[in-house]
């Protein structure tokens, strides 16, 4: 139950960061200087936006569906401590994978170059560490209510 | 500013403190559908009446005497018009923060429930 959690948190924690970094890129070199790689460029963004806007609607019905389906606890009394470990871990960790690759990526494209080191650090990374420390929290508040409710409605040992 | 900065920091820590402190569950098997409605409907009271007490306590104000009540009118409309979608829409963020909160006081504070407390809850398949 505890590696179907984490790799569920983990994997939309790293989903949402990758997003988020690559769409404050995008925001930072928009628009480019060229006429031709223009209209490129707002293909890319309208493609963004509509991974982004799917995943605003689809991700918080998903993630809770999955922990509600797949991860019911045993006995959430004795469990909820490490429940909360798993998540808060899970989600940072994730965060932290999303965050790296990211920049990672980000950096490489042709278009990071043109862009000054501080102003890329003061647009992407600033922004996406203070959502990184924030969002485990949601994340857990989310998770835990799904816990809870699967334990309600499908399992329970206790019984 | 300063008190919107206030509210926006120790927001979370009172209504997750108060509710994890004062709402303890008697039964969260059997009350869990009703603590879920109550605290959408809560929110959606909330809203209601924190935008009425505030558009009566500004139409008081001495700009809206100075631009005219029926122009007043019209901005506020304009304001709620735009701003339709997140008043319609429940505050999910609050619904996990207080049912997290009302299942931790449950789990720490309200004691395991025994065979008779859970009641009829229906029990179908269990993840293993």
């Amino acid at each position: 139950m505890y590696k179907r959690l984490a790799i569920i948190v983990l994997t939309f924690s790293f989903i949402g960061f990758f997003i988020h970094v690559y769409s404050a890129y995008l925001m930072l070199v928009f628009p480019p200087s060229f006429e031709t790689e223009h209209e490129a460029w707002v293909r890319k963004e309208k493609v963004l936006l509509i991974i982004q806007s799917a995943y605003s609607y689809v991700g918080l019905v998903l993630y809770l569906s999955l922990i509600y389906y797949l991860c019911t606890p045993n006995d959430l009394f004795k469990e909820y401590k490490r429940i909360i470990f798993v998540i808060l871990v899970s989600d940072l960790a994730g965060g932290m994978f999303g965050l790296t690759l990211g920049i990672l990526i980000t950096r490489s494209l042709s278009h990071a170059e043109l862009i000054e080191q501080a102003d890329y650090i003061k647009a992407i990374i600033i922004p996406t560490l203070f959502n990184w420390m924030i969002r485990p929290l949601g994340s857990l508040f989310e998770g835990f209510t799904a816990c809870t409710l699967s334990y309600i409605r499908r399992g329970g040992s206790n019984k | 500013m300063v008190l919107k900065l206030i509210y926006y920091f120790s927001r979370p820590f009172l209504l997750f403190g108060l509710t994890y402190f004062l709402c303890t569950p008697e039964n969260l098997f059997k009350d869990y559908k009703k603590i879920i409605i109550a605290i959408i409907g809560a929110g959606y009271l909330g809203k209601i009446a924190g935008s009425a007490l505030g558009l009566i306590m500004t139409s008081f104000d001495s700009w809206v005497q100075t631009i005219g009540r029926k122009e007043y009118l019209e901005f506020v409309r304009e304001e709620l018009g735009s701003r339709l979608k997140v008043f319609l829409s429940p505050s999910l963020a609050t619904l996990f923060m207080t049912f997290t909160a009302l299942s931790l006081s449950y789990i720490r504070r309200g004691g395991r429930p025994s065979r008779q407390d859970i009641g009829k809850v229906e029990v179908s398949t269990r993840d293993v």
